[in-house]
């Protein structure tokens, strides 16, 4: 390089470090990911605990997905980072958890604009809950693994691997019948496709019953907290007493992270709270955990006993919005790989005889491209899900319905893309910067094809009830959702251990009335005084300042460190997925100021 | 010299929301003749332009104290580096009595005249001289590299506190741009 040149390369090194696309530098190519593994929190009653009389056993479905002799007490995380020229360590290590049946892969999107703005002094740890680890990957990775050679039969073996064929009983020949599927076309009934295993076998798809995971009934926030810590205590090690360890969440992420700020880690009688351990709490689109009323104690021992009781009650969440949790999530990474490998082309997934059973048969009623399936099923306008969604764009292409909220059970209010009655017509998605994506006026909201962008009013004042309100924005890129699909810690959380996290959740921000902090000892709310940062989304959860007085006036944190940015137009999705998000300039603001905080103790 | 228009808005801005005696402002000029930008296996190119820090305390109380950089002017090969317009404090750093400085993270724009990049820097330290007594700072040593995708660039900044001329004219301007920065309260609230 000539003298001349250095300014430009240094204009090269922030158009690197900025995510911007040059020749020599392709976007984010600064930014790596990895999936860590780390051994967690030992509760006893876990598979791999080593604890005599105690310790509960694999069943053999558990142990085709992670090995005969497994260790279960693992925490893991997706770590999002930019290594130093100097090498040095980053300065800020942000720890953030998932939401309700989520996975680490929706914080991806803000994780990469965060490390992209610290150049390399931030690293963002997406924990991974403890049972994603019982998720059987084997058709998405083989189904990845084909799609890379251009193999659409191996992915149709993928598919077949979660969803045989079906032919049931009657009359008419395979696949003609009523109810047939033949999901690779073939004219054959085939077998269920069946790959290796963790035992060394072949077996088809391994969807875990709830006997296979009674262990869980001892998975409660106690749990989850004591895995949290060692990520935290092992972050301090990194940053050093200087550098800031946040700790955060996204949705109901932000009631456990406010959980492990509350949290008196100290079983006995002394006080080892979890605040004192972290420099932050960073809220987004979730007030944190609110008021509750729990059980006696022996009420709540039972509880637990029942859980962990061979056929007791459902010791995690088996649907969702009517579908099987777990096979939607083993869907959605297939789902996400279609629309990356095949964009605008039909459906694989509307193959399967998931799709074509309830409650996915009216969701994916019409023929559908491939980015079209997961457009309907994670924007904020036309998922049934849609008060957890995000705004990825729209398909305006065919007639729409405006459903209103509870048609079927956990419904909200969504548009229902239907078909022009061609078979051959797919509908197709605009992603969210699509120019044409359709307004309100001058379309109108209960007629087709509807609205992808409205408004919803002037923003209420501070006291005001929380209410969504201006204009609806579309923002986060349905293709880098499509990817998160399939990637390490992907999107949604199989096996959410809702038995015991909701009995522990029913105290709210106080367990102390259950009096046995060995169970659950969320006991320091009142005295977290650690800075807050709140992010909300004008049209998610948490639109307005109130949705955080409740917290803001249950802790200890001084009114000067409580703060609170409001994103316009952004779903409760957006806040982490917004390709351009505009909560990175605060977020990035307040980190900086809290570490000149600690800098000035010392450095 | 003259002040750019930013520089001087920065400096009104900072004024205008610290109480009085909450901070020091403390304009620097670089050293053309001993700042640069130097790439790997080339030769170096003149650096030159100014720097406004807000100083938390002087002279020192007993531990560290906040040094701000507020305002960023800096010229080399033909192109400008500033402060990132898109982050509320883009320069804020740390100060030891010893005079070592340390800005954990400075968030710079780079322009070429015809495009404009943010590059942020990960710990860029230095040095301070002081006055008599640590009553004032008189100027300022850093060098920090930074990796491009051609090479690494070593970058060495020397800057000292100008003659009286240039304050006045800094006075001017504040009289002027104050009122235009109070146009622009931030995003974020309690």
């Amino acid at each position: 390089m000539t003298t001349r040149h250095a300014l430009a390369g240094l204009i090269l090194a922030g158009v690197a470090a900025s995510g911007a696309t040059i020749a020599s530098c392709p976007s984010g190519s600064l930014v790596q990911q990895q999936y860590v593994v780390r051994a967690g929190y030992v509760e006893p009653h876990t598979p791999g605990s080593g604890v005599g009389g105690v310790e509960m056993p694999a069943t053999l479905a558990v142990q085709k997905i992670v090995g005969a002799a497994p260790n279960l007490n693992r925490v893991s995380y997706v770590r999002t980072y930019q290594p130093k020229p100097s090498g040095a360590p980053p300065r800020v290590i942000l720890i953030l958890i998932p939401g309700f049946i989520s996975g680490a892969g929706p914080f991806t999107p803000l994780a990469k604009q965060l490390v992209t703005a610290f150049n390399g002094n931030l690293e963002v740890w997406a924990v991974d809950r403890r049972p994603n680890q019982l998720e059987d990957l084997r058709g998405t990775n083989y189904a990845a693994a084909h799609f890379a050679v251009g193999d659409t039969n191996g992915v149709l073996d993928a598919l077949q691997f979660l969803f045989p064929d079906v032919d049931p009983p009657g009359p008419e020949p395979f696949p003609t019948g009523p109810g047939d599927v033949d999901v690779d076309g073939d004219g054959v009934v085939d077998p269920p496709f069946a790959l290796p295993d963790a035992l060394g076998g072949s077996s088809p798809f391994v969807k875990l019953a709830q006997n296979d995971v009674r262990f869980a009934a001892y998975w409660g926030v106690d749990t989850y907290v004591r895995d949290w810590k060692i990520l935290v205590d092992e972050a301090r090690s990194i940053v050093g007493p200087q550098g800031l360890v946040l700790f955060g969440g996204h949705s109901m992420g932000t009631g456990w992270a406010t959980a492990f700020a509350a949290y008196d880690f100290d079983p006995s009688s002394g006080v080892d709270p979890g605040y004192a351990k972290i420099d932050g709490l960073l809220l987004l689109e979730g007030g944190g955990l609110g008021t509750g009323t729990g059980p006696t104690l022996a009420s709540y021992q039972q509880s637990i006993a029942d859980l962990a009781a061979t056929d007791g009650p459902d010791v995690f969440l088996s649907s969702f919005s009517g579908a099987d949790l777990a096979l939607l999530g083993a869907s959605s990474g297939i789902a996400g790989l279609d629309g990356v490998n095949r964009p605008g082309q039909h459906a694989l997934l509307q193959r399967t005889s998931f799709a074509q059973t309830f409650p996915l048969n009216v969701l994916f009623g019409a023929p559908a491209a491939s980015e079209t399936i997961v457009g309907l099923f994670l924007d904020d306008d036309m998922s049934p899900a849609s008060m957890l969604a995000g705004s990825f764009g729209f398909s305006d292409d065919g007639p729409n319905t405006l459903i209103p909220a509870g048609a079927f059970p956990g419904a909200s209010e969504f548009y229902l893309a239907g078909d022009d009655g061609n078979p051959q017509t797919l509908r197709q998605w605009k992603n969210y910067s699509d120019p044409t994506l359709p307004s309100c006026p001058p379309n109108v909201a209960n007629v087709s094809p509807g609205c992808a962008l409205m408004n919803h009013g002037p923003r209420p004042l501070p006291t005001d009830p929380p209410a969504h309100w201006g204009d609806e924005k579309e923002v986060s890129d349905i293709y880098e959702a499509m990817r998160i699909l399939s990637a390490p810690g992907n999107f949604l959380e199989w096996y959410f251990v809702s038995g015991r996290v909701f009995l522990d959740f029913s105290y709210g921000r106080d367990s102390s009335s259950l009096g046995d902090e060995s169970l659950l000892a969320i006991t320091q709310t009142a005295n977290v005084n650690v800075p807050i940062l709140a992010i909300g989304g004008s049209n998610g959860l948490t639109p307005t300042e109130a949705s955080y007085a409740s917290l803001f006036g249950a802790v200890a944190t001084p009114p000067a460190d409580e703060e609170i940015f409001l994103a316009e137009g952004y779903a409760h999705l957006d806040v982490v997925t917004a390709a351009h998000n505009v909560a990175v300039p605060p977020i990035v603001d307040w980190m900086n100021r809290l570490l000149q905080r600690k800098l000035l103790a010392g450095f | 010299m003259r002040l750019p228009l930013r520089r001087l808005a920065l400096v009104a801005a900072l004024l205008s929301a610290a109480p009085a005696g909450a901070s020091t402002l403390v304009g620097m000029v670089a050293d053309p003749s001993q700042s640069s930008l130097t790439p790997s296996g080339g030769s170096p190119a003149s650096l030159s332009g100014s720097l406004d820090f807000a100083v938390g305390s002087l002279p020192f109380g007993p531990g560290n104290t906040t040094f701000d950089l507020v305002g960023l002017a800096l010229a080399a090969s033909g192109g400008t580096i500033g402060l990132d317009p898109d982050v509320a404090s883009p320069g804020l750093g740390v100060l030891k009595p010893t005079g070592e400085l340390l800005i954990p993270t400075l968030f710079l724009t780079l322009s070429n005249g015809v495009t404009s990049v943010p590059l942020a820097l990960p710990d860029v330290t230095g040095t301070v001289s002081f006055g008599p007594g640590g009553a004032s700072i008189t100027g300022l040593e850093t060098s920090f590299g930074v990796l491009t995708p051609t090479g690494p660039v070593d970058v060495h900044l020397v800057a000292s506190v100008p003659e009286p001329a240039t304050a006045l004219l800094t006075a001017l301007g504040l009289v002027a741009l104050a009122r235009r920065a109070r146009r622009h309260p931030s995003e974020v609230s309690r």
